[in-house]
């Protein structure tokens, strides 16, 4: 065996240059393309660790978003609850007057209605009553009951007063006196109507007699400026208007 | 043919330059690593290929046993001690080719690799501790260990290149022993077992590479 310095020196030169050629194409490559694919994948991880935020803050963006929508819902619930309140409120505030102006207008009619009836009622009972009481009149109202009638008339002309006479005879001698009486008078009657007329009244114009059974009993003497009642029509006549005027002030 | 095994052959001479068949046989080595490396590392991508897959994985591999080993970046001693690794594989196994002698069979070749690992050890030492501190590490536990610390160095270096060169040799010269004894197919098992060996050696020497220079630069205790 021996040993050769050239074959040495060539081997540790050959191995050197290797070294350099394998760093030159193999180690530095593999070196470049380890770090470029750790560098993708830091930028890779970044990416998707910008992404992952990014879809974070839309996740909050949006339920911020949902909270906002659910309060504003709310808030339109309850502000739609409240109008609606108020307006039912209104309209049972309006119903409620609208009630009560009906059932006024009901009792205000109803009242009327029925003061009407009544008074219709009362006025129909009056009519009734002067009916009635006509009727039992007219059974008592004899001819000779006129008589009487003349008393009442003479006496009231008695009773008056100068002025009140004269008023009452203004303008008689123009237009005749009429005395129209229930029963139709013989000729003694009127002469005894016309003779004691005539003295209290004057009577120059005439006197004429009428008769009138609607008169019932009593006389009418009728003068230019008045007209003296002094029958049951008359007197009938004037209490269902007293009783009526009673009823409606009371 | 050759007088003895252990004589190395000259093939020709370039002026006063003999070549002999172990650095030829290096050189075809380096041009099929160089141009296996072009042809595969010129079309890499980010999203890797078979190949490609294949290749970083080694390259890895490598990368963290020397980290691991070093206890620190790999990247400054990945070129030397994985162009070591790779270099010694691809030597230790050639020689089950026919016709091809693995380089490290002959002395030169493992003295060679040893001399560079040994000149590699003092370099990284100064260039990463300094001069001083480096120099102060063969007087570490005690002065009086420094003729004991480069009696070390030589011999370490020594027995790193007759480990190599012994185990090569003797592989391949059992190889062709019992091939002349006892013809084509017995030698196979012992070819595969050399295969085992040419493996085992070529991770030996590489670690124990990286070991010397981790202890010259401080990393690894002496």
């Amino acid at each position: 065996m021996n040993f050769s310095w050239w074959s040495f020196a060539l081997q540790a030169a050959n191995f050197l240059i290797l070294v350099w050629l394998l760093r030159r194409f193999l180690f530095k490559p593999v070196s470049a393309i380890v770090a470029r694919r750790k560098e993708e994948i830091a930028r890779g991880v970044a990416e998707a660790s910008a992404e992952k935020q990014k879809a974070l803050n839309l996740q909050r963006e949006l339920q911020a978003q949902r909270a906002a929508i659910e309060a504003e819902r709310q808030k339109a619930i309850e502000e739609q609850g409240t109008q609606l309140a108020a307006e039912r409120m209104k309209m049972l505030d309006e119903a409620r007057a609208d009630a009560e102006k009906i059932r006024n207008q009901a009792t205000t009619q109803l009242s009327e209605e029925r003061a009407t009836a009544a008074q219709e009622l009362f006025s129909r009972t009056i009519e009734l009553a002067v009916n009635l009481a006509e009727r039992l009149l007219r059974g008592l109202a004899f001819p000779s009951i006129e008589r009487a009638f003349l008393t009442r008339v003479l006496d009231y002309l008695d009773h008056l007063s100068a002025e009140e006479r004269a008023a009452l005879v203004a303008h008689l001698g123009e237009t005749a006196l009429v005395v129209t009486t229930a029963h139709p008078l013989d000729a003694q009657e009127e002469a005894q109507w016309s003779e004691q007329l005539g003295k209290r009244i004057g009577a120059g114009g005439g006197i004429k007699f009428n008769s009138d059974s609607a008169l019932i009993a009593g006389a009418e003497i009728t003068l230019p400026s008045a007209v003296l009642r002094f029958s049951w029509r008359d007197a009938l006549t004037t209490a269902a208007r007293e009783i009526n005027r009673n009823e409606h002030a009371g | 043919m050759n007088p003895s095994p252990l004589q190395t052959a000259i093939l020709f001479h370039i002026g006063i330059v003999p070549i002999s068949r172990t650095v030829v046989t290096t050189w075809g080595l380096m041009a099929v690593l160089s141009v296996a490396s072009w042809i595969v590392t010129r079309s890499f991508r980010v999203d890797a290929g078979g190949w490609q897959a294949m290749v970083e994985t080694v390259v890895a591999g490598i990368e963290e046993q020397i980290a691991a080993l070093l206890n620190r970046d790999a990247a400054p001693f990945l070129p030397l001690l994985g162009t070591l690794f790779i270099f010694l594989v691809v030597a230790n196994l050639c020689g089950i080719v026919p016709g091809v002698t693995a380089p490290t069979a002959s002395i030169e070749t493992p003295a060679a690799l040893a001399a560079i690992v040994f000149l590699s050890v003092h370099f990284y030492g100064v260039r990463i501790q300094g001069v001083g501190a480096y120099l102060k590490g063969y007087l570490r536990p005690n002065p009086v260990m420094l003729p004991f610390n480069i009696l070390s160095e030589l011999t370490r270096t020594f027995s790193l290149a007759m480990r190599l060169f012994g185990n090569i040799m003797s592989e391949e010269m059992a190889v062709a022993i019992i091939v002349a004894m006892a013809g084509l197919l017995v030698p196979i098992p012992f070819m595969a077992f050399g295969i085992l060996v040419g493996l085992v050696q070529a991770y030996i020497f590489s670690v124990l590479a990286t070991v010397f220079i981790g202890g010259g630069i401080g990393a690894i205790k002496k």
